[in-house]
């Protein structure tokens, strides 16, 4: 960690960042948040023994970045805490949750530990094309949101996008959580350049994130950005709706796109804006690893989201499939911008 | 049965800690003081910081309580061991009662939480610390603060009306009451006010609230010699303008503000100042005027009113933040706070301002200044590396003769951020004989010393 000792020491403890962190607002504790984890990985860098302690608090951010946009003094509590993972698992402190991820990823290819096809979804015959754009479904997708994934597709196969043939995890659950990712990467990123592809799409928030990082060689899009440029050529009504966007911190805060699925929404529907959005957005628990190593702390959090939900709404949507499964969870009317896409379109 | 199995009968397991991990959080706020609890308790109800105290005193072990671990002299910082009351779960707004102008508060409300809730109603709690947005009630009132707005409506102490406090003892007492004037006994709000601590532990606050003014305007004037920006402060005054802020930033503050947010883009020049004036739109209209025609006199350039809430809340928000954004201006370099807080005379402004001048050119430091100069009070911001031990050593000594600076000019060395243990020695050179009075005070409420000992240079 001695060489994260720049970045740590921009932390004054000023404390701006308590009164932002998810996992802080809930446990309360101040391990539990961006300045306690600051000083843990100072304590790593200055050669401290880890204790339990030390790797709970570690193990629990969410990655929000909430923290990284409140610094007054640019710290980037975020960076180091990943860092911090890193260094925790290559010193053997890896947790239960890490090995199961791990373990999953092994042996299926995906976060769920699903043995099942990926593209049992894909009823289309066509799962190449040659636009060189391609969809990259993600596990969630894939296997749990399977609408969502048909939904999306169901729009971008009118495009010519194709879909690879054999895609496994982005490697974005391994990455977060202090683990190698590298084998996944490499893996997914033949497959694009044998496919010909110059540009990836993603209805994920966390592999968007991933391949912006991890996937240089690529155009990375989310589906929201390909959809808005594309509008005016899909043939949409307007819905009698009114909801609201809940902006994944991964595409959101740490990418800035904020105006792609806003775009989209309103086209189709009418928009309310959350009690706080966009650069504000509240977390909703899942990421980083949280929602399978801490559930509990995952829907504490979800649970806290639901008090930005404004009144009155049909739905809340968000493009993201973990940000929908951690709210829809706790009884958010959740949905897909996908699926509200695909209510809107014309038979 | 050892005192973390007591503990956690008295809160519930889930709610006391002596994991290392979590004990070594605790053991620093935002000061460069450092001191390590044996355990942390998350108390919840007074019921159960009594019981904690009691159990303290039974065993003669410190309390220190801690808001959020914002304080700048290390007042919430264990520096005997011991445990660290964490009162940031006691944070309700218990009453709202606009027609007896008042609200009662649990002390781990965070400040910028309480405004929030007040506004609705057209009131506010003036008293405005640039930690709004993460300082707790508790931790304000425990030393004394108060922030941008004091030059008009006073700090912390005009506004507490009643404190209950768990005693050292672990009894719970009302200090004062609902009435808006008492002349019944000793002032126990006014000694608790400010005692960090060292008395008792403050667990409910019943504080006046003001109605919000209808109108605001800022006037924003660049000066090409600091100073002149030092001589305007009081001229505005003399004109028999009160203005409910004025902030003063110099070059450096400047420079790092505008890293912190571009769109402010603050002229390049030697000080700003940033007068606020309230009221009803007429006054606020002419008040405005008056002060920028008195910032001209006196050689200021580029003089501007800015009128609509957006753009004085993003002045503001920057403002606020600008001590710790001093760390943006080289990335090698930390903020320290250290020396931050002295406050002297208005007429003595100009004079202070030479003084850290000198002084940061005597010690080849970099020294930012910005502060509330409404009210004398000005901050001073130094970043070094900090892990060289050499640096330290020529901030600590810049730090001391800033302080014996102020003290020289009649001034004090801390306006609002309090002693803790950062400032301990200066107590007797800044209070001679009423310090003796406090150690008495202290003997006489908390004979074994178990409450916060080692601070306000009691000992």
């Amino acid at each position: 960690m001695r060489e994260y000792l720049g970045e740590i020491v921009k932390c004054v403890r000023c404390g701006r960042c308590r009164t932002v962190c998810p996992t802080q607002q809930v446990q309360g504790w101040e391990s539990a948040g961006a300045r306690g984890r600051m000083q843990m990985a100072m304590g790593m860098a200055s050669g401290v023994e880890p204790t339990t302690g030390m790797v709970t608090s570690i193990m629990t951010c969410t990655t929000c970045q909430q923290c990284v946009s409140a610094c007054p003094s640019g710290a980037n509590p975020q960076q180091v805490t990943r860092a911090a993972r890193r260094k925790l698992v290559d010193l053997g402190y890896a947790t239960s949750h890490q090995r199961e991820m791990q373990g999953r990823i092994n042996n299926t290819g995906n976060s769920l530990g699903d043995g099942s096809a990926r593209t049992a979804w894909v009823t289309t015959s066509q799962v190449t094309g040659d636009s060189g754009y391609v969809y990259f479904a993600g596990c969630l997708a894939s296997y749990r949101y399977q609408s969502t994934a048909k939904a999306i597709y169901g729009i971008l196969e009118k495009f010519g996008v194709g879909l690879l043939k054999n895609e496994q995890c982005c490697g974005s659950p391994l990455l977060r959580m202090g683990l190698d990712a590298s084998d996944l990467i490499e893996h997914n990123s033949r497959q694009f350049k044998e496919a010909g592809a110059h540009t990836i799409i993603v209805g994920c928030a966390g592999c968007y994130s991933m391949f912006r990082e991890q996937y240089r060689d690529f155009e990375i899009l989310h589906f929201s950005e390909f959809l808005a440029s594309r509008l005016d050529e899909l043939p949409l009504d307007q819905l009698d709706l009114r909801v609201t966007y809940h902006d994944p911190c991964h595409l959101g805060r740490t990418y800035g796109i904020y105006d792609a699925p806003r775009k989209v929404i309103e086209k189709v529907c009418s928009l309310v804006e959350m009690k706080a959005s966009k650069e504000n957005a509240s977390c909703c628990g899942g990421g980083g690893g949280v929602r399978i190593g801490y559930p509990e702390l995952s829907g504490s959090i979800a649970e806290k989201l639901k008090d930005n939900i404004p009144g009155g709404v049909n739905y809340a949507v968000t493009s993201c499939p973990l940000c929908s499964r951690n709210m829809s969870d706790i009884g958010i009317n959740v949905l897909d911008l996908a699926e509200l896409v695909l209510m809107a379109m014309k038979e | 049965m050892d005192i973390f199995t007591r503990l956690q009968d008295i809160v519930t397991s889930s709610r006391v800690s002596n994991d290392p991990a979590e004990l070594y959080c605790y053991s620093s706020d935002a000061s460069y003081i450092k001191g390590t609890p044996d355990y942390v308790v998350m108390p919840r109800t007074t019921a159960e910081v009594s019981d904690i105290v009691e159990l303290a005193q039974e065993n003669r072990i410190p309390v220190v309580a801690r808001g959020a671990g914002t304080g700048l002299a290390g007042g919430a910082v264990p520096l005997c061991g011991g445990i660290v009351l964490d009162m940031s779960r006691m944070n309700r707004i218990l009453e709202i009662d606009i027609r007896n102008l008042q609200v009662l508060v649990e002390p781990g409300l965070v400040h910028a939480d309480l405004n929030r809730a007040l506004e609705p109603y057209g009131f506010f709690f003036p008293p405005d610390p640039g930690s709004s947005e993460m300082c707790t009630m508790g931790g304000l009132i425990a030393n004394r603060g108060s922030g941008m707005r004091s030059v008009k409506y006073g700090t912390v102490t005009d506004y507490v009306l009643d404190l209950e406090v768990v005693m050292p003892d672990g009894a719970v007492i009302r200090t004062g009451g609902m009435v808006m004037k008492s002349a019944s006994g000793y002032d126990l709000t006014s000694l608790m006010v400010g005692s960090e601590g060292t008395l008792g532990i403050i667990t409910l606050a019943r504080l006046k609230i003001h109605p919000l003014p209808e109108a605001r305007a800022a006037v924003l004037a660049h000066f090409n010699d600091l100073e002149a920006a030092g001589r305007t402060v009081p001229a505005i005054m003399e004109k028999g303008i009160m203005p409910s802020a004025c902030e003063l930033m110099d070059s450096t503050t400047i420079k790092a503000v505008n890293m912190y947010d571009a769109n402010l883009a603050i002229p390049d020049c030697e000080a700003m100042l940033l007068i606020e004036v309230d009221g009803s739109p007429c006054s606020v209209e002419s008040g405005a005027a008056r002060v920028a025609g008195c910032c001209r006199e006196l050689g200021a350039f580029n003089v501007t009113i800015a009128f609509s809430e957006a753009e004085m809340k993003e002045l503001w928000a920057a403002r606020r933040l600008a001590g710790a954004a001093v760390t943006r201006l080289n990335p090698g370099r930390t903020r320290v706070y250290i020396g931050e807080d002295v406050a002297v005379p208005l007429s003595a402004i100009p004079e202070m301002l030479r003084e850290i001048r000198n002084i940061s050119k005597r010690h080849g430091l970099t020294i930012m200044t910005y502060g509330h100069a409404g009210d004398g009070n000005l901050h001073t911001g130094m970043a070094i590396d900090t892990r060289d031990r050499e640096q330290w050593e020529v901030l600590k000594k810049a730090a001391d003769d800033i302080h014996r600076a102020a003290l020289r000019l009649h001034g004090t060395v801390s306006g609002e951020h309090g002693i803790g243990s950062a400032r301990g020695i200066y107590m007797n050179q800044e209070h001679g004989g009423a310090l003796n009075v406090m150690v008495s005070i202290k003997r006489a409420l908390d004979p074994h010393n178990i409450m916060n000992p080692l601070k306000v240079g009691l000992e």
